[in-house]
C-alpha cells in the first residue's frame, strides 16, 4: 500500500514538474511578452503630482464597481497610474480636481479630450500622458 | 535591526509555545521555519499596530520586538528534550527527486518574476500599492481612502504590505523587496509542509508531502505573482501542523497565533481560523484546548477588529451596492460609451492575458 501511494505521488509530481517546465520555459516565452515595469511610463508623474488627491481621466473606461469587467485595458491603465503615483489618491473621472492626470490609449485625442473636459495642460509627461488642471 | 527583531521575535514565540527541546534535525528545521514565518508575521503585525497607535515607527518598534523576543528566549530556555520517535527514513532517490522539484520551482519563480517584474495583478494592484502608500506617505488614512479604486481593496488586512513597506524603508524601494518576500514565503510553504509531515510520519512522507506542494503547477506562479494566498497558506499549514501534533496548550496557543497571522493576511483567514477551531472541538471535544487556540489568535483578531472598525473603509461589496444604481454606464469622456458596449458584447479574457488590442480598435469612435 505504501509503495503504491508513493508511486502515485511520484508520478503526479513528475507530471507537475513537466507542466511547470512546459509553461515557464516553452509556452510563456513564445506567447507571453515580457512586461515592462509599470514605473517606466508613469514614474515621472510623481515629480508633478506628489501628494493629496488628483483627478483621473482617460479615453478608455475603467471598472469602478464590482460586477464590471475588470480585465479591460482602461482598468489596467487607471490602476497602473494609481500604483505609480501612490500616496496620491486618484479620483476616477474627476476633471474638477486641482490637478488631473490624463492618460490616453490614443495620444492623438489629447487636445479633443482636454477641450471637452475643460482642462488646460500643466505638463506633458509622455505620449498620451499629461497633467492638467481645470480651466 | 529589522532582521534581528524578526528572528528574535520568531524564536521567542517558538520557545514560548514549544517548551520541550528539539530532539533531531527535522524538529529543529521545523522550528526554524516556524520562527522565520511567525517572526515575519509578528514583525509586520507589530508595524501595523504601532502605525495605527503612534504613527510611523522608527527603530524603537524593532528594538521593543527584539527585546521581547530575547526575553522570551531567556525565560523558556530550560527545557526537557522531546522523546525521539522512530521515523521512516527517506530513500536517496526521493531526496534527489525532491531537490530537483525544488530547483524546477525556483527556476520557474525566477523566470516568472523576470517576465512580470511587478508581480501579478494582486501584487501591484493591492499589496504593493498599499506598501507604497505606507512607505511613502505619513498619512495612514490616505492608504485606506474610500475614494480609491475598489479594485485596490483598501479594506483588506495588511500583513504582506506591512512587511513590504518595512522592506522598502530598510532596503529602498526596489522591486527586489516584494520579490524576495514572495520567495521567502514560497520557500516557507514547502518547508513547513515537508518538515511538518516529516516530524509526524517520517522523512519519506515528509518529502512526498513537500513534493505535492512544490510540483503543483500553479505554486511557483502564485509565489512569483506575490499573491497573499501563499503567506496565508504558510500560516494555515503551521496552525494545522501544530494542532495535529500538540502536546500542550501552549502549542495550541502558538497554532492560534499562526492562524491569527493568517487572519491579518487575508479576509478569508478569519474563516480558515474558525474552521480550524471548530474542527478541533469536533475532533477532540477539548474546550480548554479550543480556548488556548482562541487566546493565541486574539492579538491578531484584535488588530484586525481595530483596523476594520477604526480605519478601513466599507468593504468592496458594500461600497459597490451603495454606489451602483447611478452608474450603469460610466462617464469617461470621449470613447467611453463605445468601449463599454464593445466590452460587454465581446469575449472576456483572463486576468493575465487581458490585452487591450481588441478594445483599443473598437474605441476609436465616440
Amino acid at each position: 500500500m505504501n509503495r503504491r501511494v508513493t508511486a502515485l505521488m511520484v508520478a503526479l509530481a513528475a507530471i507537475g514538474m513537466l507542466r511547470i517546465l512546459w509553461l515557464h520555459f516553452v509556452s510563456e516565452p513564445r506567447n507571453e511578452p515580457r512586461r515592462a515595469p509599470i514605473d517606466v511610463r508613469y514614474a515621472a508623474l510623481r515629480a508633478v503630482v506628489s501628494s493629496g488627491e488628483a483627478g483621473y481621466v482617460s479615453d478608455l473606461p475603467a471598472a469602478v464597481h464590482s460586477g464590471e469587467d475588470v480585465t479591460t485595458l482602461g482598468t489596467r491603465m487607471y490602476l497602473h497610474v494609481q500604483f505609480a503615483v501612490a500616496p496620491v489618491v486618484l479620483r476616477y473621472d474627476d476633471a474638477r480636481a486641482p490637478l488631473v492626470i490624463v492618460n490616453l490609449h490614443d495620444p492623438s485625442r489629447l487636445p479633443d479630450l482636454m477641450k471637452q473636459r475643460g482642462l488646460e495642460l500643466v505638463a506633458q509627461i509622455a505620449a498620451g500622458l499629461a497633467v492638467a488642471r481645470p480651466r | 535591526m529589522s532582521i534581528l527583531a524578526l528572528l528574535l521575535s520568531g524564536a521567542g514565540l517558538v520557545a514560548a509555545g514549544m517548551r520541550d527541546r528539539a530532539s533531531d534535525g527535522i524538529e529543529r528545521g521545523f522550528r526554524a521555519a516556524l520562527a522565520i514565518a511567525l517572526g515575519t508575521g509578528a514583525w509586520a503585525a507589530s508595524y501595523a499596530a504601532w502605525r495605527m497607535a503612534f504613527g510611523t515607527p522608527g527603530a524603537a518598534k524593532d528594538v521593543v520586538l527584539a527585546l521581547t523576543g530575547a526575553a522570551a528566549l531567556a525565560a523558556f530556555r530550560r527545557r526537557l528534550p522531546v522523546p525521539a520517535q522512530g521515523r521512516e527514513p527517506a530513500p536517496r532517490w526521493l531526496c534527489a527527486l525532491f531537490a530537483s522539484a525544488c530547483a524546477v520551482a525556483a527556476a520557474a519563480f525566477v523566470e516568472h518574476t523576470v517576465r512580470f517584474p511587478d508581480g501579478g495583478w494582486d501584487a501591484w494592484m493591492i499589496w504593493n500599492l498599499r506598501a507604497r502608500f505606507l512607505a511613502r506617505g505619513a498619512d495612514l488614512h490616505s492608504a485606506f481612502s474610500p475614494a480609491m479604486a475598489f479594485l485596490a481593496h483598501p479594506d483588506y488586512p495588511w500583513l504582506l504590505p506591512g512587511a513590504v513597506a518595512q522592506g522598502f524603508s530598510t532596503f529602498g524601494e526596489s522591486r527586489m523587496v516584494p520579490a524576495a518576500i514572495a520567495a521567502l514565503f514560497g520557500a516557507l510553504a514547502v518547508a513547513v509542509v515537508t518538515l511538518g509531515v516529516a516530524r509526524a510520519h517520517g522523512a519519506r512522507w515528509g518529502l512526498l508531502g513537500g513534493l505535492a506542494v512544490v510540483t503543483l503547477p500553479c505554486f511557483a506562479t502564485f509565489a512569483s505573482n506575490q499573491q497573499a494566498d501563499v503567506p496565508l497558506a504558510v500560516y494555515f499549514a503551521i496552525a494545522a501542523a501544530l494542532m495535529t501534533s500538540a502536546r500542550s496548550r501552549t502549542e495550541l496557543a502558538l497554532a492560534g497565533f499562526s492562524a491569527g497571522l493568517g487572519m491579518w493576511t487575508k479576509n478569508e483567514g478569519v474563516l480558515y481560523a474558525a474552521c480550524l477551531g471548530i474542527a478541533w472541538i469536533w475532533r477532540t471535544r477539548d474546550l480548554r484546548g479550543a480556548l488556548a487556540f482562541a487566546a493565541g489568535a486574539l492579538p491578531c483578531a484584535a488588530l484586525l477588529a481595530w483596523f476594520k472598525l477604526g480605519l478601513a473603509p466599507p468593504t468592496t461589496w458594500r461600497r459597490s451596492r451603495r454606489a451602483r444604481p447611478s452608474s450603469k454606464t460610466p462617464s469617461t469622456g470621449a470613447g467611453g460609451r463605445s468601449c463599454w458596449c464593445s466590452r460587454h458584447g465581446g469575449s472576456s479574457t483572463s486576468r493575465t492575458s487581458a490585452s487591450g488590442s481588441s478594445l483599443g480598435c473598437s474605441c476609436s469612435g465616440s
